[in-house]
Order: C-alpha cells, then structure tokens, then sequence
C-alpha cells in the first residue's frame, strides 16, 4: 500500500519536498500494473452441471421370472376407469383406484423393488418456472420400459394400459399424456390360445415440467416418480396379466425449458 | 472513482496548509489503493455483480415439451392419420428449436391407435422430420405385412426374414421415435411423420389415429 510522504505541521514547503511527494504519486499510479490481476486470472473454465448431485435414478426388474396382476388379487386396482385418474395400489397398501404400481408385492414375482423411485431422497424437486427454487432443477425426464408377456383371459379382448405419476404431498397424480396401451389378443398367432406369449415393449418418455403441475392443479415439488397398470376388461371376468422386465429411469435436469401441454 | 481529487486547487498567492494538502494526499492514497467505500458503490450494485438462486441464462442444456392426452376410446378426439403413402405430418407434434449451433436429441413418445379390433389395417411408418427433411435414419416400421406375427415361444417358425421391423398395424400400440441431429446456430422446426405404405385403394378403408403424444427435445451446445 502507498504511503505519502506526508509533511510535517511546521515544514518549510521546498520545491524538493513537493516534488518528492508528487514524485511518489507518479510512480505508484505508473506502477499500478505492478500488482495487477493478469487479465482473466480470475476467471475459470466452469462445466456447467447438467443434473444434480445423488442423480439419475434407475430401478429395474431384468430377470426372466414374470410378475403377475389378476382381478382377483388386485381387485379394483385393475380395472382402468377414466383417463389422468390419479393415485392406484402401491407396494404394501391396500388395493386403491384404478391402476396398480408395476412391481407390486402382490404380483407374485422375484421382483426386488417396485417402479417407484423416490427423488432426492423423498424432498424431490420443485421444477418452477425461472429455476428460482433451491434445486434449481427444471425439468425431470423419465425413461420407462416393459414387457407384456400376455393377458391371460380366453373369453374377451383385454387391453393393458401404462402410465407415469409423480408425487406431490399424499397424492400420486397422472400424467395423462403418458397414458400408453397395448392390445394383446390381435397379437396372437391363434386367437384362441390364450397362453400364448406375445411379449411387446411399452416404451414411455417423458419431460415433467411445471406445466404438468400446473395442468393436473398440484404443487411443483416432485417427489417421487412411479409406473402404472391397469387393464380395460369389459366383462370383469378373471384376467391374469403377466408382465417381464421393466426399468424405469428419472434424471433431474439443470436446464431452461419450455412445455406445452393440452 | 467518486472521490474528487484534489478537493480543491491551489490558485496564486495561496497560503499553503500543509494540513489540506496531507488530507487530499491521504484521500487519493485510499482511492488508489482500492479502499472501496460507500462512496464507490450504489446500494443495488451487489445483485448486479453476483446471482443467487438463478441459472445463467447461457446454460448448456435447453429442454422442450409438447405433449396431449387422449384417450383411445374416444375416437373423435384422435389424430387421424390419413389414408397416404406421401409423409404426413402429425397434427401437435410441431417441436421449435432455438438457440446456437450444437445437437438436438428429439424423442417422439406416442400412441397408434387403429379400429379397435379391426384386422384389415395395413401397417404405418414413422419417422423425425427436421428443417423439412424426413430423416430415415428415424424409420420406424417396415410396413411390411408379412412380417407382424410372431410367437415368442417358436420364433423361427412364423417371422419372414426380411431384416426389417415389424409393421405398425395392431389396434393398440406403443411407440418411440428418437434421433440426434447436428444443427446450426437459429431456428429449427422438429415434426413427428407418418405414412401408409400399403395404401387400401377400395373398400372399407380402415381407421388411423395417434393417440396421446409427447414430443421431446434437448438441445445441446458446447
């Protein structure tokens, strides 16, 4: 730091002792790069981050065992009711609305976990519009195989329909536009054989955003993502559907978005 | 620098204060030493130097959703595909992309939705379609009738080996069409296309929907 040469009280003011002062003056503003920051020292090459810390999350079901989803053990869990219904059966919860988690307990396979992921360890991500939030998380986009192996039912054609939900507070809420469906008996090499395997791949894709939120009239934390069941069954007799493998993937996303939905 | 130096000059026969002029001389020190003050800085000029809470709005990743619900039982409400052999764009599935020169990762997540029940349906091809271009590299379904049936049990006994895919005709179907394209710097425009191969020239001519329908992009840039 520069120290003037201050004058004493009582001084005789010589040319010299101005010049001298004025002379310190000089050459602390001339050697002002002296000490000067390198032009970009205090910059860095900054990755921008993509997703958050502790993402994505994957949970799959990859053995060749099938699980299996009957009326009579899923009940009214199983019968698809209307478009964008919300909430369904969960793992250990009574069977509840019209569709069930895929991977539920009560399916009877060597299914580790169900397709439930719970996000940031159940806080979630609040994806609002400016990315203003804590998360600053936008958009979470989610990835959802499985096999339908075939729908056991001789007397009728069944439908099988999948979905995502996500979480916010008690309740899981549909998103309709992923609302995806599968006819099985059409497939068939004999119509008739009802045993046959058919084996067809449901694949989903899916861009959460606020606009979601917004359009199903939830807060904008999502909290957790999970797949769905059901199947439209006309007649309500017996169906038994067996399903393969699944794997279902959501991975928050630090970005700018734009959504539209209708 | 808001500091005034010197505060004031000396003028002809003005008798010197060396107390003035060691005050101006430390004030000008402070200034030139960086001694940042409320002088040198307005109340709001901390929002402007540092964000808190915000992306920047240069971030490397722009994502983008269309989407519509729609259910397959409620046939008037669809998007009907038209009896065509030309490419048709689907109704909804307009994605714009805006931004500089990178990639675009486009996903089209939908729903086929034929007469339900209906055995006559011939089979449709998919495919992305970027700046007004189909792009085949995206082809989804052969169209190829002979080749729908399979058993999952006996494989070899029923597929003909035309080293294509299946044709999209079952009355319910799931599909995904997804391609990575390289993409100039300006405005892009992203459509999901289908056609009819085997178009049916008499009869009864079956009905074609797309169901539910979600497009999406990520753009990307370095």
């Amino acid at each position: 730091m520069w120290e003037p040469e201050f004058l004493a009280d009582g001084e005789t003011p010589t040319a010299s002792k101005i010049n001298t002062i004025m002379s310190g003056a000089r050459d602390y503003v001339n050697d002002l790069d002296r000490y000067a920051l390198r032009r970009g020292a205090v910059n860095r090459i900054i990755s921008p981050h993509i997703i958050p810390a502790g993402t994505p999350a994957v949970v799959q079901h990859s053995a060749t065992s099938a699980h299996t989803y009957s009326d009579a053990v899923f009940l009214a869990s199983l019968r698809y009711n209307a478009i964008g219904t919300n909430g369904g059966a969960a793992s250990g919860v009574t069977n509840t609305g019209d569709r069930a988690v895929i991977g539920h307990n009560s399916s009877g396979g060597a299914v580790a976990a169900d397709a439930t992921i719970s996000l940031n360890s159940g806080t979630g991500y609040t994806v609002d519009s400016d990315g203003s939030s804590a998360s600053m998380v936008k958009a979470i986009y989610c990835m959802f195989n499985c096999a339908v192996i075939n729908v056991v039912d001789p007397s009728e054609n069944v439908l099988v329909m999948m979905c995502l939900q996500y979480l916010n507070g008690p309740t899981w809420y549909t998103l309709p536009h992923t609302e995806r469906w599968v006819d099985v008996k059409t497939r068939r090499l004999s119509p008739t054989t009802s045993t046959e395997r058919v084996g067809v791949d449901v694949p989903i894709r899916t861009l959460i955003t606020e606009e979601d939120t917004i359009e199903r009239g939830s807060g904008n934390t999502i909290e957790g993502v999970r797949a769905m069941v059901s199947l439209e069954d006309s007649t309500a007799t017996n169906s038994v559907l067996h399903l393969g493998s699944f794997r279902l993937s959501v991975v928050p996303l630090l970005c700018s978005v734009t959504a539209s939905r209708s | 620098m808001s500091w005034v130096f010197p505060t004031s000059l000396m003028r002809t026969g003005t008798v010197l204060d060396w107390m003035d002029v060691n005050e101006q001389l430390a004030a000008y020190a402070s200034v030139i030493d960086g001694g940042i003050s409320e002088h040198n800085l307005g109340s709001t000029v901390g929002s402007d130097l540092y964000t808190t809470g915000k992306l920047a709005q240069d971030v490397a990743v722009r994502a983008g959703s269309i989407g519509v619900a729609l259910s397959p039982f409620t046939t008037a409400s669809l998007i009907q595909v038209p009896m065509s052999e030309q490419w048709t764009a689907v109704d909804g599935s307009e994605i714009d992309i805006r931004g500089p020169a990178g990639m675009v990762v486009i996903t089209y997540s939908f729903q086929v939705v034929f007469g339900l029940f209906d055995t006559d349906t011939p089979g449709l091809q998919f495919a992305i379609e970027l700046d007004g271009s189909a792009r085949n590299g995206t082809l989804l379904g052969s169209g190829d009738m002979s080749n729908d049936l399979y058993n999952q049990d006996d494989v070899d006994a029923v597929q003909i080996p035309t080293e294509s895919g299946a044709s999209i005709k079952h009355d319910l179907s799931p599909h995904c069409v997804e391609g990575v394209f390289p993409v100039d710097s300006g405005a892009h425009t992203a459509r999901l296309l289908v056609r009819n191969p085997y178009v049916v020239r008499s009869g009864t001519k079956p009905e074609m929907y797309i169901g539910s329908l979600e497009g999406i992009h990520f753009h990307l840039w370095a």
